[in-house]
């Protein structure tokens, strides 16, 4: 059986927040509007092999009085749950008690109830008669404590909730993490055996997908750099002097594409986290969010005593190539001027942006170029980019709504957390693409970069 | 499986290999100016040619600079403008390694499918006479090469290589030309070395990368399963609020209906605000309906006290539909028995409330702070 949740409670208690973090996906409406979910709306979440059903429900209008429904009739324990089945059997109740009808159906049909309370708001005997109700079902359950703006009354919420329910559980549905929502899903299998093994591997396939989301973000930065790199915008006319007029059009089409591609990345990376809804708000930026100013790419990127370090170990790692071939005869002449001149050429180099080319043609005519793009410190710059928005909404919960404000942030330190095993690969590689050679594992390269931002 | 572009630049390729293999098979085939086709030169376009392919694709794995190479022809300036960028996209599809080792394969087999027809071609048009020369070799040596390379097709007599075939077809100025030579006689031997060496090998080839890719496209499709378009519900309209009336306090005369539990001692700074009520009733849930409906009935106007944060329900709208009054959401601290500002969400929550009941009035009392 494909283990189901109902998400019940109170109006307004953060219901479809605890769906949207369940789901892992903002697409969930959240509104602060009380009464905003109406009928009951099921969520399919496939995950690889794994699936469940994530069910938001509308609060509870009238709970006093159904339990009065409930209890006209004298019923034994046993037979509670027939009560409510008979409950939602009568035409006249649908009518008086739409809400209620729509949030008992999916348990009665078998979903596992989650209970959610606001923590920052004190208990009240009101919430008495819907714990009663729902403890009438029969079905498994669980209450979440969620402190909407504080945790001021845990205490009395756990006292009262015990009550009525086996596990009670404290759960932010806009601050929770991956753990936690693990570690709920963990919780629900122990208590509902039946479901034990289902949401074991549930728990290994979330698990499974946040690897997938890793390397899916790995495969999108490699690209993002190889496409911005290796650009070239070229256009092909009669005579010089129209080449030479062309060449500021083709030089803002080139910028414009650029933009629009680490844009297109970014809004990628949403999609793979499933921040669909998502707002990045640029106005926050402390730095210019121009990517072709250079001045701003030490901020970003690699500074300049750092990317003369770099250009030294690629060149370094080039000569020691040289070396290696005549068999150390060189006296490692090769590994010593190889590292100078990469260190030299990346420190000299490090304000030129992408060249623009004028040539005359062989059959006639000549062309204009810009691109591609050869600064050694330009991938460094899109990456430490990249990895910031990856970094935001890797920790993001799908509950939180504010718009994704982008700060400083520099790859170079970022790359100094890793070891050195693991940051020469990854210089190599930026190096070779600012040198426009092939890289042919450049995603595997990152990998250790993105893993790392996790911790 | 591919987009248009891409499979429009693959069969664009595909065509000109294809016209390749046919052009190179007809211009050995062309022979001599006597019209004699060497038997050699199309052995080496029939079995060299394709058995180092194949070596090569074996090997290619265990060589780093293979998508190197890639890159290196994608970037040749021969291609047409936008070309690259396309292909340059494609690449990023995570079956770009068997979609290019999938091309490769329908290449070579192209290749030698038109290698197979235009030798087929000559065969049924003209008297082909194949012969051999050499000035190293002699027909001792090359035997043992020809039967090995015969041995797929061991089964077949009239296709293997013969020693005195081999002799006979020698042509040399040293050694004159036996008077019955069968020179037409190897047609059977290469049509079998192009298909044993070229056509099969590339079929299984493109047959096993072609299962590959539809495995690929598989599990990409279950990867990428939505994991619920249905994931939406409608985010509600822009609500229609009531103004909220500040009345002159205190109230002359009144009752006063608490929905939620009051503290005691917020009560009395209620009563300094408001003026002493005339009765005071319990309602919600520590209450009891018939007390509600006591209030309700009476003829002084109510005043519904509720506690703020709460969100508004059904169950009070039920209540308020049969009677008249204000309503008055408050807020306060319980434990440190203080009264608290109505925040302005919890505030538009009760306006929105109000809006569909015109016999209530929504108030505050700015005096409690």
């Amino acid at each position: 059986m494909i283990p189901a949740f109902a998400v019940v409670g109170h109006p307004n208690k953060g219901k479809s927040s605890v769906v949207s973090t369940l789901a892992r996906d903002d697409r969930v409406a959240v509104s602060m509007q009380s009464g905003t979910t109406q009928v009951s709306e099921s969520f399919d979440i496939h995950l690889g092999e794994a699936h469940y059903k994530l069910i938001d429900t509308p609060g509870f209008q009238r709970p006093r009085k159904l339990l009065a429904w409930l209890q006209q009739q004298p019923v034994n324990a046993d037979q509670r749950a027939a009560r409510i089945k008979a409950f939602l059997q009568d035409d006249s109740c649908h009518q008086q008690f739409p809400d209620e009808t729509e949030l008992l159906t999916p348990i009665m049909e078998g979903a596992a109830i989650l209970y959610v309370v606001d923590s920052s708001r004190p208990y009240s005997p009101e919430y008495e008669a819907e714990m009663e109700i729902l403890r009438w079902t029969g079905q498994p359950s669980m209450a979440l404590i969620n402190p909407i703006s504080n945790s001021d009354y845990i205490d009395s919420w756990q006292q009262a909730l015990q009550q009525f329910f086996r596990t009670v559980r404290v759960f932010d549905a806009v601050k929770a993490d991956l753990d936690q929502h693990i570690e709920l899903l963990q919780a629900f299998a122990h208590l509902h055996q039946p479901w034990s093994q289902s949401l074991s591997s549930l728990v290994t396939a979330v698990q499974a997908e946040i690897r997938r989301q890793q390397q899916h973000s790995c495969k999108l930065a490699a690209h993002l750099l190889e496409d911005m790199v290796r650009y070239q915008q070229r256009q092909k006319v009669i005579d010089q002097q129209q080449a030479k007029s062309l060449q500021p059009v083709l030089q803002a089409a080139y910028y414009s594409w650029m933009r629009k591609r680490e844009s297109q990345a970014h809004d990628e990376l949403q999609t793979v986290y499933r921040h669909h809804q998502l707002q990045r708000d640029s106005s926050e930026l402390t730095l210019s969010d121009d990517l072709f100013d250079t001045e701003k790419w030490y901020a970003w990127g690699l500074n300049r005593k750092q990317l003369a370090a770099v250009g030294g170990i690629a060149g370094a790692a080039a000569g020691g190539v040289l070396d290696l071939t005549v068999a150390g005869s060189s006296l490692l002449l090769g590994t010593l001027g190889g590292g100078a001149i990469g260190s030299s050429a990346a420190w000299l180099g490090a304000n030129k942006l992408a060249k623009q080319k004028l040539k005359g043609l062989p059959l006639g005519g000549f062309e204009a170029k810009i691109g591609p793009m050869t600064n050694r410190n330009f991938p460094y710059v899109v990456l430490a980019r990249f990895l910031y928005i990856y970094k935001l909404l890797n920790q993001r919960n799908h509950a939180q709504r504010d718009h994704l404000s982008v700060d400083d942030a520099q790859v170079g330190k970022l790359l100094e957390q890793l070891s050195k095993q693991q940051q020469k690969p990854i210089y190599k590689a930026l190096d070779r693409l600012s040198r426009q050679k092939d890289v042919s594992n450049l995603a595997d390269v990152l990998e250790p970069l993105f893993i790392e931002q996790q911790h | 499986m591919q987009t248009s572009a891409y499979a429009r630049i693959s069969n664009l390729l595909t065509g000109a290999v294809f016209l390749l293999g046919a052009f190179s098979t007809f211009a050995i085939m062309g022979g001599d100016a006597l019209g004699r086709v060497n038997l050699l030169y199309l052995l080496l376009l029939f079995v060299a040619w394709p058995v180092c392919a194949m070596l090569l694709l074996f090997i290619s794995p265990f060589l780093q600079q293979r998508a190197s190479l890639t890159l290196q022809l994608i970037n040749l300036p021969l291609w047409p403008p936008g070309w690259q960028q396309k292909v340059l996209k494609r690449k990023h599809q995570d079956d770009w390694q068997v979609q290019v080792f999938y091309l490769a394969q329908k290449l070579a087999l192209s290749f030698s499918l038109a290698c197979s027809m235009a030798l087929i071609f000559s065969l049924l048009f003209s008297d082909v006479n194949f012969v051999w020369r050499s000035t190293l070799l002699s027909a001792e040596h090359i035997l043992p090469v020809l039967k090995a390379i015969a041995l797929p097709w061991w089964f077949l007599d009239a296709a293997q290589p013969l020693q005195n075939l081999l002799e006979q077809t020698r042509d040399s100025r040293l050694i004159a030309p036996q008077g019955t030579a069968d020179y037409g006689a190897w047609w059977p031997f290469l049509i079998m070395a192009q298909l044993c060496y070229g056509v099969v090998p590339r079929l299984l080839s493109l047959s096993w990368s072609r299962y590959c890719l539809q495995q690929l496209t598989q599990a990409s499709a279950i990867h990428n399963e939505p994991t619920s378009e249905a994931l939406k519900n409608p985010q509600p309209e822009a609500p229609q609020l009531t103004t909220v009336a500040e009345p002159e306090l205190p109230l002359p005369e009144y009752n006063l209906l608490y929905w939620n539990a009051l503290p005691t001692e917020l009560k009395h700074s209620l009563y300094a605000v408001l003026g002493t009520p005339n009765n005071a009733f319990q309602g919600g849930a520590t209450g009891h309906p018939d007390t509600e409906q006591q209030a309700l009935s009476a003829t002084l106007p109510l005043v519904v006290v509720t506690a703020a944060w709460e969100p508004p329900m059904g169950e009070l709208a039920d209540l308020l539909q049969a009677g008249t009054g204000y309503l008055l959401p408050l807020d306060w601290n319980s434990e440190a028995s203080q009264w608290l500002p109505v925040s302005t969400h919890y505030l538009n929550e009760w306006r929105r409330f109000c809006k569909p009941l015109p016999q209530w009035q929504l108030i505050r009392a700015e005096g409690l702070l």
